[in-house]
């Protein structure tokens, strides 16, 4: 966890770095201009912040001093010189070397930052005339000299050698190369002499093996875990070297040229007998250069646009690549249809890797509503534990930016009405400390978050005599406890003095509800009295592909989605005549249908049709059609805002034929049209 | 001081010759019945159409300017225009006929004559003489904006 956190401030500060040279190189030519000298002072003052929190201590006391100059120059006790502006320059490349490094820890080095440190301190202390600075900077570069910490990372040695049959069970021993690369730095020898002649050999067979040297900060079981599967396949030997990096050492390359060219043997004694150690002081500086041309970027900030694009663009292509398919399938061209299904296979690649690039961890966010749970409960005074359950699941950008507003809500409405007073807590036998429980999961091609509080729930009672005040629900209907909690979904239950007094919750739920189904998510609420609430939603992976089955309707071609569909049923002509007030009686199963062709204003046909029948919320409800076409994975695209108001139609989606399929939403279509006497 | 140009793009409606500002047309495509219907969606909009993997909805200038309906002629064309130069904001509007692009100076563009209302367009941004024909310049951020505020 904090290894993400420190990896993310070295990538921030990298910017900060960034700006900061930008600025000096303006400065330079303009040594008085106040707004850059700010700008400076602010990248310096967050460079040592982060640096004191993330553990650079070397880093955070370094900028300290530097930070001291820009300060006084700003308040104009100190004069930009030439020469501060050359030690700055030098400051800016320690900078860069201690977010690469973290602390130093070997003498040389060492004596290097303290002699810089006192460098840059003379300027404020020739301006000070104050002998007591100088010495309290060499007592800090004492300080500084006694904190040793060691480079973390380990080298180790494996020798991988796969049995013969290891490709038999489907195993590709480069993946697991692959695999090792992902965890450190790796330089690989494999060797081929155990292969036969090109006559004699079976490709089924696996003949080569590999020599890996490993640099990680992972441990040992790490690099285990990742022969896990292969372990009784394989003859494995993993012996940890040396307590550092040597991949990089002149004895290491000069032993791994040796043994490319077959004259020596890789072997844990050959390279535990060598003394890592020493170089390393030696080449400190120059090792101190190399590292910093060999800043290896290992993730880029990319503007959100540029990945919109991206996704829009593979979105075209999929679609085009389907209208390619048809084509050769319908021209029946052998060679066409191969180059087709090979384009297939990449796009789908290029559409799965793009859509992964769009995904964020929801992680960012609960940072968020951590503080805001801390905050809010020493406002209120009291006691809350917020726990969060898989906060690394991803999700698109687009649902995350949706998502935020609705969440903060409902973790606000947990604090502040669910949660009781610790006193209250007690009076109940309930732990004084209440929780507040974050969980996210994955279930099938939905992300499930659901926000648990243990507080004091709803009254059903409340919620309904409540409704039934203000005009939602006719006295004297018997409703169910599942049907009385979906009230505050409604937009007129909930407003704000009223509904919180009583049942504590309700606050804009509504508002929840309809964000949510704008990113075609569902949200259910279950509660119990004195014993908490339990809000879910149901997400979507991704917002703009789905699986659908392509229906029509008179002309007209829909598209519903699967993950709402239980079955289909066919009908006869005559069987449309058996509804009544909407319920339809087939075999010995009643449910509510609504026609679509009464929806869309469309002709009934006389033909055959069909019944789609689709889960919402716990009833079902069928749909009728007319034919059914098949099954299809769809990009769904937004219809424009001037459809922007349509209840039934959530998108449109671009057929392989070029033509516009209308994407239905099943929610709101039932909740519109066949919910009434549900609801009201 | 030489003035300021404007290019037009203009159109053909029921006889008058109309104009959009060229800068604000991304496209012209002949109508071949390439629309697909939105069910239930207001009674202006015509359908959507899908213009290189992009859905836009297409709008009919007639109903929008309250003219009486005509058949489709070869003449029929959709204008693909852009208000915000993005592509959520692109629309097409079905006109009877395109007539041509033509530059004219910003200050030959006179304040419409009459104020009346056609339909959802309040007023014209201003008329402009052109080879004796008068040409009503139509301007879409309006245009736009009252489409959006009818519900």
């Amino acid at each position: 966890m904090i290894d993400k956190f420190r990896a993310k401030f070295v990538e921030e500060s990298l910017d900060n770095v960034h700006d900061l040279e930008e600025a000096m190189l303006l400065l330079e030519k303009d040594p008085t201009d106040k707004e850059i000298i700010e700008r400076i002072f602010r990248a310096m003052h967050s460079l040592k912040g982060g640096g004191a929190m993330f553990g650079f201590n070397d880093l955070s006391s370094f900028t300290h001093h530097l930070e001291t100059i820009y300060d006084w120059v700003r308040n104009g006790k100190l004069k930009v010189t030439e020469d501060i502006i050359t030690e700055t320059f030098n400051a800016i490349d320690q900078i860069k070397y201690l977010l690469e490094v973290g602390d130093v820890s070997d003498e040389s080095e060492k004596r290097e930052l303290a002699q810089l440190t006192q460098r840059i301190q003379s300027f404020v202390d020739i301006s000070k005339e104050d002998n007591e600075a100088k010495k309290g900077a060499k007592s800090k570069e004492e300080d500084s000299l006694e904190s040793l910490s060691s480079e973390d990372s380990k080298t180790y040695l494996i020798h991988f050698k796969p049995h013969v049959n290891i490709l038999l069970n489907g195993t590709n021993p480069l993946y697991l190369l692959d695999d090792l690369h992902a965890l450190g730095n790796a330089i690989v020898l494999y060797h081929d002499e155990n292969v036969p002649e090109l006559n004699e050999l079976n490709p089924e067979n696996c003949f080569v093996s590999w020599d890996i040297v490993l640099n990680t900060t992972e441990g040992i079981n790490e690099i285990q875990d990742v022969f896990i599967f292969v372990e009784d396949e394989c003859d494995l030997n993993i012996t940890e070297i040396f307590n550092g990096d040597i991949l990089r050492h002149s004895e290491f390359i000069k032993i791994v040229e040796k043994c490319e060219l077959g004259q020596e043997k890789l072997t844990a004694e050959l390279l535990k007998g060598i003394f890592w150690g020493e170089e390393e002081n030696k080449t400190a500086s120059d090792k101190k250069r190399v590292l910093l041309k060999e800043h290896k970027i290992s993730s880029i900030r990319v503007a959100s646009t540029k990945i919109d694009e991206l996704v829009n663009l593979v979105s075209e292509l999929v679609t085009i690549q389907a209208q390619l398919h048809l084509y050769a399938e319908t021209n029946r061209e052998p060679k066409m249809l191969d180059l087709s299904e090979n384009i297939e296979k990449l796009t789908r690649q290029l559409r799965d890797n793009a859509f992964e690039i769009s995904l964020i961890p929801l992680q960012n966010d609960l940072m968020r509503f951590q503080r805001l749970v801390r905050d809010l409960s020493k406002e209120l005074n009291k006691e809350i534990d917020f726990i969060i359950e898989g906060g690394d699941i991803e999700l698109d950008k687009n649902i995350i930016e949706h998502l935020t507003d609705p969440l903060l809500h409902m973790i606000r409405n947990c604090v502040d009405h669910g949660i009781e007073m610790p006193e209250e807590r007690i009076k109940k036998g309930k732990n004084p400390k209440g929780n507040v429980i974050f969980k996210a999961y994955y279930e099938g091609s939905n992300v499930i978050i659901k926000i648990i509080d243990d507080g004091m729930g709803m009254d059903p009672q409340v919620i309904l005599s409540k409704a039934i005040k203000k005009g939602l629900v006719e006295e004297g209907h018997d409703l169910s406890k599942k049907e009385i909690l979906d009230l505050v979904f409604q937009s007129g239950f909930t407003t704000k003095e009223e509904v919180s007094d009583l049942s504590g919750r309700g606050v804009g739920m509504d508002v929840v509800n309809r964000k949510i189904g704008e990113i075609r998510g569902e949200v259910s609420i279950d509660s119990e009295l004195n014993k908490g609430t339990t809000v879910t939603l149901v997400l979507p992976l991704t917002l703009s592909i789905i699986d659908g089955l392509l229906v029509s309707v008179a002309d007209g071609q829909y598209v519903i989605p699967i993950s709402a569909i239980e079955k289909i049923i066919p009908i006869q002509p005559n069987d449309r005549e058996t509804i009544f007030n909407g319920i339809i009686k087939l075999g010995e199963e009643h449910f509510p249908v609504i026609d679509l062709h009464n929806i869309f204003n469309e002709l009934q046909s006389p033909e055959k049709q069909h019944i789609i029948l689709v889960k919402f919320e716990d009833r079902r409800f069928g749909l009728i059609v007319d034919k059914v076409i098949g099954e299809y994975q769809t990009v769904v695209k937004p219809l424009g805002r001037m459809i922007k108001d349509q209840e039934v139609i959530s998108g449109a989606s671009i057929m392989g034929d070029g033509t516009i399929s209308m994407v239905i939403d099943t929610n709101r279509l039932i909740h519109s049209y066949g919910n009434q006497k549900i609801h009201k | 001081m030489e003035g300021d140009f404007k290019t037009l793009i203009s159109f053909g409606l029921q006889g008058q010759t109309f104009a959009f500002d060229s800068l604000m047309v991304r496209n012209i495509l002949p109508y071949e019945g390439q629309l697909t219907k939105v069910p239930n969606a207001r009674n202006f909009i015509l359908g959507v159409i899908n213009l290189h993997g992009n859905i836009l909805p297409v709008i009919d200038m007639r109903k929008i300017m309250d003219i009486d309906q005509q058949e489709i002629t070869k003449d029929t064309s959709i204008i693909i225009v852009s208000p915000e130069d993005k592509i959520e904001s692109q629309f097409g509007i079905l006109v009877d006929m395109v007539k041509e692009v033509f530059e004219v100076k910003t200050e030959r563009i006179t304040p419409p004559i009459f104020q009346n209302k056609m339909g959802l367009i309040e007023s014209f941004q201003g008329d402009v003489q052109e080879n004796g024909v008068m040409i009503h310049l139509i301007d879409l951020l309006h245009l736009v904006s009252q489409i959006e505020s009818k519900k």
